[in-house]
């Protein structure tokens, strides 16, 4: 058998088995493996300063900020990482927000324990300084969001606990999406456009709205990024790594990334490998 | 009896040990097709449905429609129930058309909601795009991360348009390229079908990054939380 076709008849599973040597060995106890400082794109970059412009303005860091977390355990390893140091941020920026779920149930109680966990060391109460609305299905988001621009009260009405939605501090002078300083989205799969839909505002000033997708949706997203009707992105796992090194806070991202650049090396080995495979084998047909 | 369950440790240790019997199970089947495999997937399908439920039940309908309706005296929430049975009606030859009804209300609703949800996403794309001139250099003077240089700015313009005339043709069916005007057409059709490949290429790179990410949250899990913390004892 020909080198050529050795390529080309080689079991997949070997590939299996390789690409988890390559991702997993970074991850064994004392293991160090050198990457780079991650290079910070310009979307990453203008969602962390969107955050902090929202922060650093007197009237808006009063507003609520719509945390959307709509993901659930397939995509832990990318959207959870973005929305944990997303709440790290808003929790050192102390701007209150409020949880969302309307795509997968389980982020409902995947946003809830996240912030759960986060909030005491930052001195953040539930109720206090940030809440959940729980999950509505996404066949009736529309309506909901709809209803919840013009009527906050009425669209939410209980919170993900069971309490009256207006019986929480946090909501106190929440009326409409007028009193909504940002909204975060996010996602595993595409949500964002009921955002842009009934939060865009489009006679007053709009409200800056920031997503947070998996690699696979980001490339669908970038015109929105240069219409302005996203402030900014994080792109998968990459993003997360990128502003975890904006926000000087190192957390599962960050631990990720040598897995993350050898899995890529990996890949494109694998790619040219399989070309070659292919060349020799034509070439010798 | 199950006492010891009370005990965060221990109730911690068999989520993680649970955990990673899934993930074992289900990635068995990189290896070949097996039972093992199959009794995973029915067991996340049957916790994914059940969750579902009963998240659905305790967080709209339990709150919204059964407690105003038994204590709040809001009676008429009743009718919501009759109106939602009529979509089952599609399974009955004899009174199908009940569900149409329904179906009817639904689609009209979609319908209008999917209008305004184009005009919100793409509108502000193509008025972005056509309110800026070839020589309009306001980009150029913005301090937003996508400013680009005076030049970029108008090659940006000019490829946008180029790309969406091509890409826009490209499903454009009615012409056969025989005349020269056609031909001009099968050419811009051909160039579309060119940077659709491209923006196919772009999402393939990143659905490869997306998959890589997900196995390494599960090695993460499988390494750190499983073996390192729950076997061994570490931090």
């Amino acid at each position: 058998m020909t080198f050529g076709q050795r390529l080309q008849k080689l079991d997949r599973r070997w590939l299996y088995l390789l690409t988890a040597l390559v991702i997993g060995i970074p991850f064994l106890p004392g293991v160090r493996v050198p990457v780079p400082a991650p290079v910070i794109q310009p979307q990453t970059r203008a969602y962390y300063q969107a955050i902090e412009d929202l922060a650093s303005d007197p009237v808006e860091s009063k507003k609520l900020v719509i945390v959307a977390v709509n993901y659930g355990a397939g995509t832990l390893a990318e959207n959870q990482s973005q929305c944990e140091a997303t709440l790290k941020h808003l929790m050192r920026k102390k701007l209150k927000f409020a949880l969302l779920t309307f795509i997968d149930p389980q982020g409902r109680d995947l946003g809830l324990r996240l912030a759960e966990r986060l909030g005491p060391s930052r001195g953040y109460t539930y109720g206090q300084n940030w809440c959940s609305f729980g999950f509505r299905p996404f066949d009736g988001v529309n309506q909901i969001l709809k209803t919840m621009s013009t009527d906050m009260p009425g669209g939410v009405v209980t919170d993900a606990k069971g309490a009256a939605i207006e019986s929480l501090p946090v909501m106190a002078g929440v009326r409409s999406a007028d009193d909504v300083g940002m909204v975060i989205n996010f996602a595993s799969t595409q949500s964002i456009d009921v955002w842009l839909q009934f939060f865009s505002r489009p006679d007053k000033s709009a409200l800056p709205v920031l997503y947070a997708p998996t690699s696979i949706m980001a490339p669908e997203a970038y015109p929105l990024l240069r219409s302005g009707q996203l402030k900014g992105m994080l792109t998968g796992l990459k993003g997360a790594i990128e502003y975890e090194a904006l926000l000087k806070e190192p957390g599962f991202a960050t631990s990720a990334s040598a897995s993350l650049s050898w899995a890529h090396f990996l890949i494109i080995g694998l790619v040219i490998l399989g070309n070659v495979g292919m060349y020799l084998e034509k070439k010798r047909v | 009896m199950f006492d010891f369950l009370l005990n965060p440790k221990i109730a911690q240790a068999l989520v993680v040990w649970a955990g990673a019997a899934c993930t074992l199970g289900i990635y068995s089947i990189l290896y070949k097709e097996n039972k093992v495999f199959r009794f995973f997937e029915h067991l996340f399908i049957g916790l994914g449905t059940g969750y579902t439920i009963a998240i659905t039940w305790n967080d709209i309908l339990g709150p919204r429609w059964w407690k105003p309706m038994i204590t709040e005296g809001k009676w008429y929430f009743f009718f919501a129930l009759p109106a939602g049975m009529l979509f089952y009606f599609v399974y009955s030859k004899r009174h199908a058309w009940l569900s149409r009804l329904i179906f009817g209300v639904s689609f009209g609703a979609a319908a209008g909601l999917a209008f305004q949800g184009f005009a919100a996403k793409f509108f502000p794309q193509l008025q972005r795009l056509a309110a800026t001139r070839f020589t309009d250099l306001a980009e150029s003077k913005s301090s937003d991360a996508y400013a680009l240089t005076p030049f970029s700015a108008a090659l940006n313009n000019f490829l946008g348009l180029v790309i969406l005339s091509c890409v826009m043709t490209y499903f454009f069916f009615s012409f056969q390229p025989k005349d020269k005007p056609a031909k001009i057409v099968a050419k811009m059709s051909m160039s579309g079908r060119w940077v659709l490949m491209f923006a196919f290429g772009a999402i393939f790179g990143s659905t490869i990054m997306a998959r890589m990410s997900l196995l390494i949250g599960r090695m993460y899990f499988l390494i750190h939380d499983w073996v390192v913390v729950t076997l061994l004892g570490g931090t």
